[in-house]
């Protein structure tokens, strides 16, 4: 993966702690202002590392549009009835609803796909390797085996085909020869897991007191964005507990709550929201700095 | 010591006795299956074998199995045979520090000890690296790093450098030697071509048949009759075969003197050219492009190459020259972005009735079913030739016996030797009547006999017009098998000969033997070729 | 597997889930079962997690595991030109007979989460990882009768698909507003049936083809080794 993100190389806790939060925020809300906001900035984050694809977009919109407009046909609260369909009523609200629902929804899904683009199985394993430091061995040999499962097969897969051994006349015949060869591949594998097994006790792993080693150190960016976090969260759930957030959609929709704890949710939820494209803009805005600082003094040198 | 594994009734070690003084460096030689990775295994705990052990081991004067869990792993080190299974983590740093975070070493010192041992080795580029992305060469210097991070002062190494050019694995093997200069590390090694590190071992071990049969200084090993002469180094093995008297030479030099100060020298007859050679070729790649992906570097890029039929053609080369690549666009796996690939003079996307077998870098990809017979039988049935069922085991017992594997059919293709996965391998793929034969180091692993035994079987297929391609590191396989040589560099062909021009135009990728006889004798470059041109003053 | 062992795990499955389901519905007001739904997914994990923290040994039991559940993250990226038709739940399965509840359960819910690095991470990922988990413990606990009765594994086969499928219907649903209705619940039942098909057919035809060679496999290296 090319797509490397700024916010990335933030150390795993901090992004745990922030994805947790944007995560249960943005699934719990009823507030469409705060889905809003969640929406914009995980667009933003995903435009910012992944690039806009137009294929992607479009996939997007039909699937909130189809979300919108599936709602109404199940669910039939609401007070404003715009028309009947086989004799149910579709409803202003759940329409509404259904659209509130989609920006929730691909809120959700941005976010999560940042989520695995940040979360690198290194992180992974470094905050399960401290309260299981044996599961941090099986997930990271897990992780080897993958990649060399994956070659083997193909190389196992290319002999065949070398040897004529490879029946691509049907679908059938593609099907026996992928499942002959992965059957044959569990044998290899678990042949060679003997291997590794010795090789695993020769290095100590039944040791008692296994350490859990990693590279992460908490830097000063950690703190920021902890703070701002743990600030967003403070506020939206003291205000969301005092009810000061509350919109609903059933029996009719309400009016956007703008009292001033609701303003100050999501002024910091917000920017809590921005913090990763914040930190991605900035990253690039000082690697281009350094790129015109270096090359300031040589034209000063030739003036 | 002896040892004996379960279900069998023969000592795979027998009475076996020997010291290993601190700080020494000892080369373990001996046959394929003489017991040389048991006898490693047993001095490690947690590697030592399942079976039925009788004597003591003493490390560092005690007895191995009343040394703590813990001064077992640090104190010991060991790079296994198997290179790819041994690797247990993600990532390099992971690797290394894998062990002394089993010691449960604290944070500065796993980052203090992983940070040297990368500098020590030169390796800090692959620090960050995945693991799946490195090579063989890179693989086996991490297991090496990882081995010795835990400061062990007793390595075990068991055949280090068998996936490697003679380049890396010179350079694999300098860094062993200067692990037990200048850190004292006692090491135990175990390795098939011995040429460069023999002569400057304290001791050498030799076994034979799980028993020892020489335990000595390098210089009087190697004057022993009795000690195997596939494992000595080819100053001795020429001395010996020429049986000469007097001191055991052991290094290129002190052969050399002996050479000319004992002998005179005949010039070698011509090599017999090819007869057929300029008839037809049966592989003929034009100016052949190819690369994996869109965006990665050209493997190969203008090659340009003809083999003739009933040839062999041995291609040698770096290690991710692309050789195995070349293999597989030849027996049409890959496609060429550009060039041409003719296989008997028909374009390679019609081949119709030529037929291709390929054998793997490592043989075990070729087995599907659990016994070598069914693998035989599934290879047999696909070339197609047998309708009736009979046919077909008469086929099979017949190739089987040519190759000496009937005894083995029955067996699990896992529970063959090295060498004995090689010949079913070979088996299968004869039973596959392949025209063209591209064989991708079929000599991984041996020691000289069975190479000698797998060049006689090539040369057995020469005779019945299968083409044979071979792509090796080692020079001596294909000194031994080949009509002609070939180097392969920067995607394409550098040069091809025959065998003895290609090797004494060579330094480097070449058989100690040319060396040897570099100006003495013009274009020998195996230990026969000498002895034949060799006559006594 | 020790009787005390099984016992706390049946524990955790029978008692502290429903458990949490009672608590978190009363507490949150039914109105989030998305919540409830996800902390069940994830402590329930968690719990695994930690049970097979607690067991002691067993260095070749856990590389088998691993190279099981790489296998069937490998197996999922294989067969992935085929829609629907994946041998992840067959793999678990086989994991859960041969190595038990626990290993099962490891194996199914660590497939989940790493395959979906490879394909999408999404909010459904501590389900799945649940569901597989739950499939490969059930196939733990009847290992006797699944290894003993090739009718029977071909009937878990079947029911596994039908409740993978069931279930993360109903995740969907879930998802969808928060409150379950049943009406919605039963289109995405009816909607994902040819799904539901594809892949019980799918578990049976992996689990007929896989689950004798992969038994003898393991028993040839238990033979061989001394597991
Ligand atoms: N697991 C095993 N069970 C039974 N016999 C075994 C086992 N492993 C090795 N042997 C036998 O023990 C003998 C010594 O084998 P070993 O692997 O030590 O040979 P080696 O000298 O290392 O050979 P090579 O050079 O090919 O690696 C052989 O005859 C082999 O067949
Ligand atoms: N499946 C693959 N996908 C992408 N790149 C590959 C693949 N296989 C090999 N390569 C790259 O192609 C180059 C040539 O590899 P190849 O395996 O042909 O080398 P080789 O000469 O056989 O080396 P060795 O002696 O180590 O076997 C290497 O740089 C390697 O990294
Ligand atoms: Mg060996
Ligand atoms: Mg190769």
């Amino acid at each position: 993966m090319n797509n490397e993100s700024a916010f990335s190389h933030l150390h795993p806790l901090t992004l745990m702690l922030w994805f947790s939060f944007i995560l249960c925020a943005t699934v719990l809300t009823t507030n469409p202002a705060i889905a809003l906001l969640s929406l914009f900035a995980a667009s933003l984050h995903r435009a910012l590392t992944v690039g806009v694809k137009p294929r992607q977009v479009a996939l997007m919109a039909v699937f909130m549009l189809a979300v919108t407009l599936l709602n109404p046909l199940f669910s039939h609260h609401g007070v404003t009835v715009l028309f009947f369909l086989g004799g149910l009523p579709i409803t202003r609200e759940a329409l509404l609803f259904g659209a509130f629902m989609s920006v929730l929804c691909a809120a959700a899904v941005l976010w999560c796909s940042s989520l695995s683009l940040c979360m690198t199985s290194d992180k992974v394993i470094y905050l399960f390797g401290r309260p299981f430091p044996k599961l941090a061995v099986l997930l990271s040999l897990t992780l080897r085996l993958i990649p060399l499962f994956l070659s083997e097969y193909k190389r196992m897969m290319e002999v065949r085909k070398a040897c004529g051994l490879y029946d691509s006349s049907s679908l059938f015949g593609r099907a026996r020869s992928s499942l002959t060869v992965f059957s044959a591949l569990v044998t290899m594998i678990l042949e060679d897991s003997v291997d590794t097994a010795d090789s695993m006790r020769s290095r100590g792993v039944e040791l008692k007191g296994r350490t859990a080693y990693s590279e992460y150190r908490f830097r000063r960016g950690d703190l920021l964005t902890a703070a701002v976090t743990a600030a967003a969260l403070v506020f939206v759930v003291l205000s969301g507990a005092g009810g000061y957030l509350g919109f609903s959609f059933y029996p009719s929709v309400t009016e956007l709550p703008l009292n001033s704890a609701a303003v100050a949710s999501y002024i910091f939820f917000g920017a809590a929201a921005l913090v990763p494209s914040i930190t991605e803009v900035s990253l690039w805005r000082r690697l281009n700095l350094t790129a015109c600082a270096s090359d300031i003094p040589t034209a000063k040198n030739t003036l | 010591m002896c040892f004996r594994y379960p279900d069998s009734e023969k000592y795979a070690l027998d009475n076996v006795t020997f010291t290993v003084n601190e700080g020494e460096l000892v080369l373990l030689c001996g046959r394929s299956g003489s017991g040389k990775t048991t006898l490693l295994r047993l001095l490690k705990r947690r590697l030592a074998p399942f079976g039925e052990l009788s004597g003591s081991i003493l490390i560092g004067g005690k007895k191995a199995e009343e040394l703590t869990e813990r001064t077992a792993v640090s104190e010991v080190g060991c790079v296994a045979q198997n290179v790819e299974a041994q690797l247990v983590a993600e990532t390099v740093w992971r690797e290394l520090a894998f062990g002394l975070e089993s010691l449960g070493s604290s944070r500065s010192e796993i980052r203090r000890k992983t940070a040297e041992i990368s500098l020590y080795y030169g390796i800090e580029d692959l620090y960050r690296r995945r693991i799946s992305s490195l090579s063989g060469g890179e693989k086996q210097l991490v297991n090496l790093a990882a081995a010795t991070v835990c400061e062990p002062s007793l390595l075990l190494l068991d055949e280090p450098t068998s996936q490697l050019d003679p380049i890396a694995s010179k350079s694999l093997i300098s860094q062993v030697m200067r692990l037990n200069r200048e850190l004292g590390v006692t090491v135990v090694i175990c390795e098939h071509r011995s040429d460069e590190i023999f002569p400057y071992v304290d001791r050498v071990l030799c076994l034979e048949n799980g028993r020892l049969i020489a335990d000595a200084p390098p210089k009087e090993a190697a004057g022993k009759s009795c000690f195997f002469i596939g494992a000595m180094p080819a100053a001795a093995r020429v001395f010996h075969t020429l049986g000469g008297s007097g001191v055991c030479p052991i290094t290129t030099a002190q052969c050399r003197s002996f050479l000319s100060d004992n002998y005179v020298f005949s010039n070698l007859p011509a090599a017999t050219v090819n007869k057929n050679s300029p008839a037809k070729p049966a592989i003929k790649l034009d100016d052949v492009f190819f690369r994996y992906s869109k965006d990665s570097p050209d493997v190969l890029s203008g090659l340009s190459l003809s083999v003739y039929k009933g040839e062999v053609l041995s291609i040698l080369g770096g290690n991710g020259a692309g050789k195995s690549t070349l293999l597989k666009v030849i027996s049409g796996v890959y496609k060429p972005y550009s060039g041409k690939l003719l296989l008997s003079g028909k374009n390679a996307t019609k081949r119709g009735d030529i037929r291709t077998a390929l054998l793997p870098q490592s043989p075990r990809e070729l087995f599907v079913t659990p016994t070598v017979r069914d693998d035989l039988i599934e290879a047999a049935k696909a070339a197609g030739a047998f309708p009736s069922g009979g046919d077909v085991t008469d086929e099979i017992e017949a190739v089987s016996k040519k190759l000496g594997i009937a005894h083995l059919l029955d067996r699990h293709p896992y529970d063959l030797s090295g060498g004995e996965q090689q010949k079913a391998a070979i088996a299968k793929l004869l039973l596959l009547k392949p025209d063209v034969m591209l064989l991708d180091e079929p000599t991984k692993g041996m020691d000289l006999e069975a190479k000698q035994t797998s060049a006689k079987l090539v040369n057995k297929l020469k005779t019945i017009g299968v083409t044979v391609v071979i792509v090796t590191h080692d020079a001596q396989t294909a000194a031994l098998c080949s009509d002609r040589c070939a180097l392969l560099f920067d995607g394409a062909i550098a040069c091809t000969d025959t065998p003895g021009q290609f090797f004494s135009g060579l330094s480097y990728f070449t058989t100690p033997e040319a060396h040897i006889a570099r100006g003495l004798i013009p274009g020998a470059v195996t230990t026969e070729a000498i002895a034949a041109s060799c006559r006594k003053k | 597997m020790t009787k005390k062992k099984l016992l706390t795990e049946l524990f955790t499955v029978l008692i502290v889930i429903p458990l949490l389901v009672g608590v978190g519905s009363f507490v949150f007001y039914d109105r989030r079962y998305m919540l409830v739904s996800a902390a069940i997914a994830v402590v329930s994990c968690l719990l695994f997690f930690l049970a097979f923290e607690g067991r002691e040994g067993g260095t070749k039991r856990l590389v088998i595991l691993s190279a099981m559940t790489a296998l069937s993250v490998v197996g999922r990226f294989i067969f992935a030109p085929i829609p629907f038709f994946k041998p992840v739940t067959a793999i678990v399965v086989i994991c859960g007979i041969h190595l038990g509840c626990e290993a099962g359960f490891l194996c199914g819910s660590l497939s989940a989460f790493l395959s979906n690095f490879l394909f999408m991470q999404g909010p459904w990922t501590p389900f799945q990882m649940f569901i597989w988990g739950m499939i490969g413990f059930a196939a733990g606990l009847l290992s006797k009768p699944l290894q003993k009765s090739r009718a029977f594994l071909i009937l878990f086969g079947v029911l596994s698909g039908v409740v993978y499928s069931a279930f993360m219907d109903i995740w969907t649903t879930v998802w969808f507003d928060g409150t379950f209705i049943t009406s919605r619940y039963l289109a995405a039942l009816a909607a994902a049936l040819p799904v539901t098909a594809i892949y019980a057919v799918s578990n049976v035809a992996f689990l007929l083809v896989l689950s004798r060679p992969v038994g003898e496999k393991l028993e040839r290296i238990r033979k061989k080794y001394g597991l």
